[in-house]
């Protein structure tokens, strides 16, 4: 399943290690998570189900959904997708709820005091931009993420960015975010997830293996993403059922192929551009189905992969994954024009894998647990923290960026990253005519990147949130 | 709804717009929605593209495009294809944007694809220039009366 040559990426794969899953030796090399270790030699069902014991595989990849997770030297619920693989690692599928076992001395842990002017939550386009940003102005920035890697979706972005020449258009999301990584990489604490904040004394509790960090802190921006939407169908939990995440994870991060055979569900942007690597990666694409009437996404991420011969079906549907252990097949069906299933259109598929591009939620479980008020605005995806221009959430000092405060793209993110890095700025002591400035000349940048046709709805929800904030502060 | 927005292929009427001349060595701008994207027009060394605002459609001045093909690399929607519709006779050569592994060669015969992937016959390579950002830029000789349909190849294995 390792891709050796690729149009567009190097795979520069470390060392060759070997570890155990349910007593079978399995090679791997460092610098891969667990999962995509796993996934290299075919493996997908990680786990049972807790009550049904339904097989599970992983979905998000990127640590949010839960569904991968093991048993890795006793310690029960390791996130695999996103847990480096380490030599002579004992791994084992879970089932149930996990044991742990007391009888085995728990590693020493550590608290720890560390202090800062800017928190960034999330190593995204959105928190790295803002980490880049609040640098370059003299502040105190530490960015926090829990994956090993930092970028967040950038990483996997081998497109050319649309957009402004003045910024990043025309060079590819993977140089982006090796751009950013490189200015931000002194900022960087990876591996660590925040669990909690406090704001009676304004600080942030962060979890790095065995220590408790208490991060003192003048300002939080929250950029920590979104999550992948599900879709309601029979099977919809077989390994093999994967989020568009996911597929780019394994693919353009660690050079694995998703499978064989691929079904796509969703034509926005996102099913339309992962299709188009799926291809450069060497997968077969059987179909692209498509719920709406219409294409999503852009005209001209559909045309790429027509051309290559893949056919996109609009007023489709999922109508059920096929397979016992992992998916074998699917079926789809045509939809008219009230959303019902046309009995007697099912066509099926033989395919190894079933990508999921439905959408994305933003991820706002921090923003909730700090007490920032959130409102439901389908627009943006979601639950969404209610912000202002600044992108100040109802929480003095707490700022949101990027899909965390309603799904956009990721040109958009970033933006969204350097306001809220010069709002912070600009009410510290930093704040220079520059730094005003600089902010002003962003609104208009922003502006004009939502623009258009497409941006339509991701205006309209801004306009929500803003208007929602302003009678928050009334 | 535009019929393209259902198939993602652009229908005759759409290309007609593009290209209504069909003569000389021009590139043809498959760009129809107002997406904020500008490369294609500091790409161009002759000024031959235009846009007013971010958001606006690339224009083309046909008389100052010398179908060079810089645009071609630069857009990120891989939307933009030259044609010389006076290759000779009863030949044109496609210039196309290639993003997949191994390039074909100078010189190989492909099967030619039009905007459905459908093969429509076979053409020959006869340019293959690699550009930094790693879209590679193919010219093919196709037939002349399929020089507005052939927009990809497939290499014959």
């Amino acid at each position: 399943m390792r891709i050796t040559e690729h149009p567009l990426l190097e795979f520069e794969r470390g060392k060759k290690i070997y570890f155990t899953f349910n007593g079978q030796i399995i090679e791997a090399y460092e610098g891969e998570t667990i999962a995509a270790a796993l996934h290299a030699q075919g493996i997908k069902v990680l786990k049972q189900s807790i009550i049904y014991k339904r097989p599970r595989g992983f979905f998000c990849a990127i640590g949010k959904c839960a569904s991968c997770m093991m048993n890795v030297d006793g310690v029960p619920n390791v996130k695999t997708c996103v847990t480096l693989v380490q030599d002579g690692m004992v791994v084992e599928s879970q089932s149930g709820r996990g044991l742990l076992k007391t009888e085995s001395q728990p590693e020493k842990s550590t608290i720890k005091k560390m202090s800062t002017q800017i928190a960034v939550v999330g190593a995204g386009p959105a928190g790295l931009m803002a980490a880049v940003t609040a640098k370059k102005f003299g502040a105190k920035v530490l960015v926090i993420d829990e994956n090993p890697h930092a970028g967040g979706q950038l990483i996997k972005q081998t497109h050319k960015f649309f957009g402004s020449s003045r910024e990043q258009a025309g060079t590819r999301g993977t140089q982006i975010a090796q751009d950013l990584y490189q200015e931000a990489e002194d900022t960087l604490m990876l591996n660590a997830s925040v669990i909690g904040y406090y704001s009676g004394s304004h600080s942030l509790a962060l979890v790095k293996g065995t220590t408790l960090v208490e991060l003192q802190t003048e300002k939080v921006i929250v950029a920590t993403g979104a999550s992948e939407k599900m879709l309601l169908f029979e099977n919809n939990d077989l390994p093999g059922v994967y989020g568009a995440g996911a597929v780019q994870t394994l693919m353009n991060v660690y050079g694995i192929k998703p499978g064989h055979n691929m079904l796509m569900v969703g034509a926005g942007n996102v099913g339309l551009i992962v299709s188009y690597q799926l291809l450069q990666a060497g997968v077969n694409v059987e179909a692209v189905v498509e719920a709406m009437p219409h294409i999503g996404g852009y005209h001209v991420h559909a045309a790429k992969i027509r051309r290559c011969g893949v056919p996109i079906y609009t007023s489709t549907s999922i109508q059920k994954a096929l397979g016992e252990e992992y998916v074998t097949g699917a079926v789809t069906i045509s939809l008219d024009e009230n959303w019902n299933p046309i009995r007697g259109t099912e066509k099926e598929y033989t395919v190894d894998t079933i990508c999921l591009a439905v959408g994305l939620s933003p991820s706002v479980e921090l923003f909730h647990q700090a007490g920032c008020r959130l409102a439901y605005i389908p627009e943006l995806g979601g639950n969404t923290p209610v912000h202002n221009q600044n992108m100040e959430t109802t929480l003095p000092g707490v700022y949101a960026a990027g899909d965390a405060a309603g799904i956009g793209e990721a040109n958009t993110a970033m933006m969204e990253g350097k306001i809220a890095a010069l709002s912070c700025i600009n009410t510290l002591e930093l704040s220079t005519d520059e730094t005003v400035k600089e902010l002003e000349e962003s609104f208009r940048e922003l502006h004009l990147l939502r623009s258009g046709t497409f941006g339509e709805r991701a205006r309209q929800g801004k306009e929500k949130v803003f208007t929602l904030w302003r009678e928050h502060h009334e | 709804m535009n019929e393209h927005r259902r198939t993602g292929v652009l229908t005759e009427e759409q290309l007609e717009e593009l290209a209504p001349e069909q003569r000389g060595k021009v590139a043809i701008i498959e760009c129809v929605e107002d997406i904020p994207c500008d490369p294609c027009i500091t790409a161009c060394p002759q000024g031959a593209l235009t846009m007013d605002s971010l958001i606006d459609l690339p224009e083309l001045v046909p008389e100052k495009c010398g179908g060079c093909g810089l645009c071609i690399a630069e857009c990120p929607g891989l939307a933009i294809f030259v044609v010389d519709f006076d290759y000779s006779d009863d030949k044109a050569v496609v210039m196309l944007p290639y993003e997949f592994i191994p390039l074909p060669e100078k010189g190989e015969k492909v099967d030619i694809l039009d905007r459905e992937g459908k093969k429509c016959g076979e053409g020959e390579i006869v340019k293959v220039k690699p550009h930094k950002n790693k879209t590679t830029v193919i010219s093919v000789v196709v037939p002349k009366e399929l020089a507005m349909q052939v927009r990809f190849v497939r290499r014959i294995v």
